[in-house]
């Protein structure tokens, strides 16, 4: 170890050469002895009323074992629930027997709400089998109208998605104080307001979803192997609400899966379905889904439909903001959608400044379109973008530089621990040493040199200083079930020291990509001074781990890491009185240091960590009390969120004539406190940075006025390329939470909740010299080249006035 | 996902395929595969039956004829970038430019010129090239210029046999560039320019194609002709594309394309005329 720290350190991750080199099996590598494969009619209508379903033709062809619509699981598969109910003036739900929130039915019933919703499906001997057979279903379509925005859901006359849901509105939740916010902006100085979508987003992790369902008749037990990055939340869900099976009959295994964003943390009907078949047919079944399936199915990101209005006066205080957000929830309310859709967006509004007066109010609506979820930074990214766009006006209007602007009104490191007044308390942090060290890094103060000589090369150049902070680490639960969520938030973790004195780490929370089985090993390291060679961790079978949830939110680390820290200082302390008692000494007078413990000053007489875990394997001589082995498992439940923080900058060129946007430079200093692995925290930032440079130039769903998905593939849905982005300088600053032994936040998703709006405003600023205010994401030349010709005529036409 | 069936054939002269070709109506050509097997496994197209050329040898090779060329149909697009004499040329900008690495190594010279799909970087380029595309037909073989090519489309019931490209006069420069949809790397518009230097230092033989923009590959005699007689280095005064001659959808409007049409004209002049032969 040399006296450096394992935990933090820039190891290799010891995943990846399987992950990469193809040897890993992943969800879609999965096979059992006598498989069958199902394959599901999606509706290709986007509301329409199914008169019949004709599947006579598919039921007899070659290899076709099972054809099934909702009326063949009436009363045997419950419709999915909502557990995110928004907490708010009121919510409305599809109805569920049980009582809970609805979230539809598993198959289609009597109605289609959106293309993609699962109609039918059919299980075959071979996928091709299944495939051709979908063909030879016919369904009879009513068409009703349909409605694909938020805007429009709530109008008079739109059509009525589900019976129990009046005017579309799933729910309307208000945070901070209106009367406060309306009278700040009645006496202002100044106000400057913006209306903008903050578009749809298609999740695109590398591999679609996969259910594999098995059951075993001998002891009446359910496997369910596939895409989760929730497995113990997808297992209690499935079991109590949806299948009605006992807990310990079912089994969720999550095996190496390529990516998620925070999609697969939700319940698609593929899930039960494949369990229910598999008991029906006497065969293990699995479904696979495709990038086609995957972009009409899977929940999608963002879409909020927002207005700001942010006051102040003259020398660049901020005195009021306000935020009204339609949140375009899609068909159904998904797993936790609308509580992310709401809670996450308006408690954000304020982001790292002190705003005395704020209010902001979300109502998510139904429309026909894919069910909206989380996507990496989900609700803080869009309320980031917000308050952002709305500075820059501010500061412009009332002629001021952006940055001064935000610096004056930034959360200082002394107000810390700081109630944002919009309902979370920020626990530590130096926001203003973060934005200024970004600030220099971008080189802010010679950037006129820059825009003047990209100028005389036909280009306008822009930049951006954005700081941003992002709630992470649900959570703790009583909170949680304040938000309205229907589950726990707490997280495990589980030590067994072996006898031979290697040690397995088994934890609650599930990587899709993040590294867990590093950076949680680096933990133990750490702790136990052992090499990381020594310590497996494992994860993702509910059969195997402790009682667990899952990754969302940031959470992993940030509160799975700090059950981990928990059971390994309980293991530590194990360890240490057992060795007190060999070297019969008090427990403090023993050293416990670089895998070894002896008596104080006496390093001679060390015994290692594993003669001590053998010695409590033997039993032979324990202290009175104590029982043989090391086996911990411990439940950690935090007092409070974390708030990883930090800022961004952008340089972006605009090409005079084409509009063409290039992303010069990008720079981030991010804090998330202590870190597991900075090379990991690194390549997460780099991720999430790409992810929202993505969001802001190319990405967004399309639909048609019929509801028809346009950008239904990677063809016609633009993803962010390595080649499109330039090398990204990424610090870090380090300020443990206070909330947590281990002083670690989140780090997977703060990368994403910045970058968006950093080349959003980088672009306005390349274009302000032509009087451009603002455009709309994603930032596409065409817009830009148009807003250029409109600012270039409103200026000839004022000159023309004066 | 999972094609629809269909039968499979990889015959191994060219007689075989044409009359493989000729005995069915929904039979599909495979060459590099990488249009028709995406499209076929989606199955958004259905065959009965696939003609996989992998195995016909007249179909193969690169063969120098003295004033030119000869690619055959299945020669990959990497081989053709990377030819000498195409270093730094329209053709090689194109190839070069279109998806990655593995596409361009799967892709052939045949396939790229018999989707003549709307936007095709590689039928612009061969165009400013002066390539004539040899068929094979039942008929016997025919050799079409490309003009004709995009005009009249390939001959009925045809296999593209070889590309044959004309070596560039001396003091010519050529040049493709492009601006292209993030999402499918398709060129939302694309612009291929060559031209000549006479002995008085003036524009000769211009040749200017556009595609992506317009409703197919087509030449810009509007640009042709503004440029011919031009002393060096020419320039572009006036549009050559207006909205009306260009395609509208959900990637990009016709007016961009028509704006984007006359700027990359402008590039693509400047740099063909950046590499004529000093």
């Amino acid at each position: 170890m040399n006296g450096e720290r394992t935990l933090g350190a820039r190891m290799k991750r010891v995943e990846d050469p399987a992950l990469l080199q193809g040897t890993a099996t992943f969800s879609a590598d999965l096979s059992l002895p006598g498989m069958v494969h199902m394959a599901i009619l999606r509706s290709t209508e986007a509301h329409a009323e199914i008169r019949s379903i004709d599947t006579s033709k598919a039921v007899n062809m070659p290899g076709v074992l099972k054809v099934i619509t909702s009326a063949d699981i009436a009363g045997k598969i419950m419709p999915l629930p909502c557990i995110w109910i928004p907490g708010g003036a009121e919510s409305h739900f599809p109805s569920h027997p049980f009582g809970v929130p609805g979230a539809g039915p598993v198959l289609a019933t009597g109605r289609v709400r959106y293309v993609g919703d699962p109609v039918a499906v059919v299980v075959a001997e071979t996928l091709q089998a299944a495939e051709d057979a979908l063909e030879h279903i016919r369904v009879d379509y009513k068409s009703l109208p349909a409605v694909v925005t938020a805007e429009q859901a709530l109008s008079a006359d739109a059509p009525q998605l589900h019976d129990e849901v009046k005017g579309n509105l799933n729910a309307l939740c208000t945070y901070g104080d209106k009367s406060a916010a309306d009278s700040a902006l009645e006496n202002a100085d100044v106000t400057v307001q913006l209306e903008t979508l903050n578009q749809r987003t298609i999740n695109s992790p590398l591999e679609p979803r996969v259910s594999l369902g098995e059951y075993i008749p001998e002891t009446g037990e359910y496997v369910l192997r596939g895409t989760s990055q929730s497995p113990h939340d997808h297992r209690l869900l499935l079991a109590l609400m949806v299948l009605g099976i006992p807990y310990n009959k079912l089994r969720v295994i999550s095996p190496n899966i390529g990516g998620s964003f925070g999609t697969k943390g939700y319940l698609y009907a593929d899930m039960p379905l494949v369990l229910w078949l598999a008991r029906e047919i006497g065969r293990p079944v699995k479904w696979t889904d495709t990038r086609r399936g995957l972009m009409r199915s899977t929940v999608q990101g963002r879409d909020q439909h927002m207005k700001g209005w942010l006051c102040g006066d003259k020398s660049g205080r901020i005195t009021g903001l306000k935020v009204e957000s339609l949140a375009n929830l899609g068909a159904y309310p998904s797993t936790i959608g609308p509580g992310v859709a709401t809670a996450m967006v308006g408690r954000c509004v304020t982001s790292v400044y002190d705003i005395p007066a704020a209010y902001a109010e979300v109502k998510a609506v139904f429309t026909n379109v894919v069910p909206l979820g989380a996507q990496r930074g989900s609700g803080r990214a869009e309320a980031t973008y917000l308050i952002e766009r709305l500075i820059d006006l501010y500061a412009r209007q009332i002629g001021l530089d952006p940055t001064e602007v935000r610096l004056k009104n930034m959360i200082r490191p002394e107000q810390m621990p700081f109630d944002n007044r919009m309902g979370w308390r920020y626990d530590s942090g130096d926001y203003p040493a973060t934005f200024q060290r970004v600030r220099d890094l971008v080189g802010y103060d010679s950037i006129d040199a820059a825009k003047a000589e990209a100028r005389s090369r036909g280009k306008y150049l822009g930049v951006s200083v954005t700081p941003f902070v992002a709630v992470s680490g649900v959570g703790p639960s009583p909170r949680m079930s304040k938000e309205g969520m229907l589950g726990g938030t707490w997280e495990s973790a589980n030590i067994k020291i072996h006898p031979t004195g290697e040690i397995s780490v088994i934890i609650g929370s599930k990587p899709h990509g993040q590294g867990h089985e590093t950076s949680f090993g680096q933990i133990v390291a750490d702790e136990l001074g052992v090499p990381l060679a020594m310590i497996e961790v494992l994860h993702s079978d509910t059969k195997r781990a402790p009682f667990g949830q899952g990754s969302y939110g940031s959470r992993s680390f940030s509160v799975g890491g700090a059950a981990v820290l928990q059971a390994a200082v309980a293991a530590k302390e194990k360890l240490i009185a057992l060795a007190a008692h060999i070297f019969n000494v008090p427990a403090t007078h023993v050293t416990f240091a670089q895998g070894k413990l002896y008596p104080n000053n006496e390093p001679a007489r060390a015994k290692t960590v594993q003669e001590v875990a053998l010695a409590m394997w033997y039993g032979w001589d324990l202290p009175h009390g104590m029982e043989p082995n090391l086996d911990v498992t411990t439940y950690f439940d935090p007092p409070d969120f974390n708030f990883p923080h930090g800022a961004q900058a952008a340089v972006v060129e605009v090409d005079e004539v084409t509009g063409q946007v290039d992303v010069r430079r990008f720079f981030g200093v991010h804090d998330v406190g202590v870190q597991g692995n900075a090379m990991i925290v690194e390549g997460q930032v780099h991720g999430g940075i790409a992810h929202g440079i993505g969001q802001a130039l190319w990405e967004g769903a399309e639909y048609g006025a019929d509801g028809q998905l346009v950008t239904r593939d990677l063809a016609t849905y633009a993803l962010p390329r390595a080649t499109d982005l330039p090398r990204f300088t990424v610090e870090t600053t380090i300020t443990p939470t206070p909330n947590t032994a281990l002083g670690a936040k989140g780090a997977g998703e703060i990368g994403t909740v910045g970058a968006a709006v950093a080349i959003s405003n980088a672009v306005c600023d390349a274009l302000a010299p032509l009087g451009v205010k603002h455009i709309e994401m994603p930032l596409r030349p065409e817009k830009i080249c148009l807003a250029m010709q409109s600012a270039a005529q409103n200026s000839r036409s004022s000159e023309r006035k004066s | 996902m999972s094609s629809a069936p269909f039968a499979y054939y990889a015959p191994e002269t060219l007689d075989q395929a044409l009359e493989l070709l000729g005995s069915n109506s929904s039979v599909r050509v495979l060459a590099g595969g990488h249009q028709l097997v995406p499209v076929l496994a989606r199955r958004e197209l259905r065959a009965d039956m696939l003609v996989d050329l992998r195995r016909v040898n007249a179909l193969h090779g690169i063969r120098p004829t003295g004033d030119g060329v000869i690619l055959g149909a299945m020669t990959r697009l990497q081989e053709i970038a990377q030819l000498p004499a195409l270093v730094g040329s329209a053709l090689s900008d194109a190839i070069e430019a279109l998806g990655d690495h593995e596409t361009r190594l799967q892709a052939t010279i045949g396939g790229s010129v018999a989707s003549l799909e709307a936007a095709n970087d590689v039928l612009s380029a061969l165009s400013v090239h002066g390539a004539a595309v040899e068929c094979a037909t039942p008929g016997g073989n025919e050799t079409v210029g490309l003009e004709t090519l995009l005009r009249d489309g390939l001959p009925k019931s045809a296999i593209i046999v070889a590309i044959r490209l004309p070596d560039a006069a001396p003091s010519t420069g050529s040049a493709h560039v492009r601006v292209r949809d993030p999402a499918s790397l398709y060129p939302i518009c694309a612009v291929s320019v060559s031209l000549r230097r006479d002995s008085k230092g003036r524009v000769k033989d211009p040749v200017v194609a556009v595609t992506g923009a317009t409703e197919k590959t087509c030449r810009l005699s509007a640009a042709e002709e503004a440029l011919d007689g031009q002393s060096f280095p020419p320039v572009l005064e006036r549009p050559v594309l207006t909205a009306n001659d260009c395609v509208s959808d959900h990637v990009s409007g016709a007016e961009y394309r028509a704006l984007l049409g006359n700027e990359l004209v402008r590039r693509a002049v400047s740099q063909a005329a950046s590499r004529v032969a000093r």
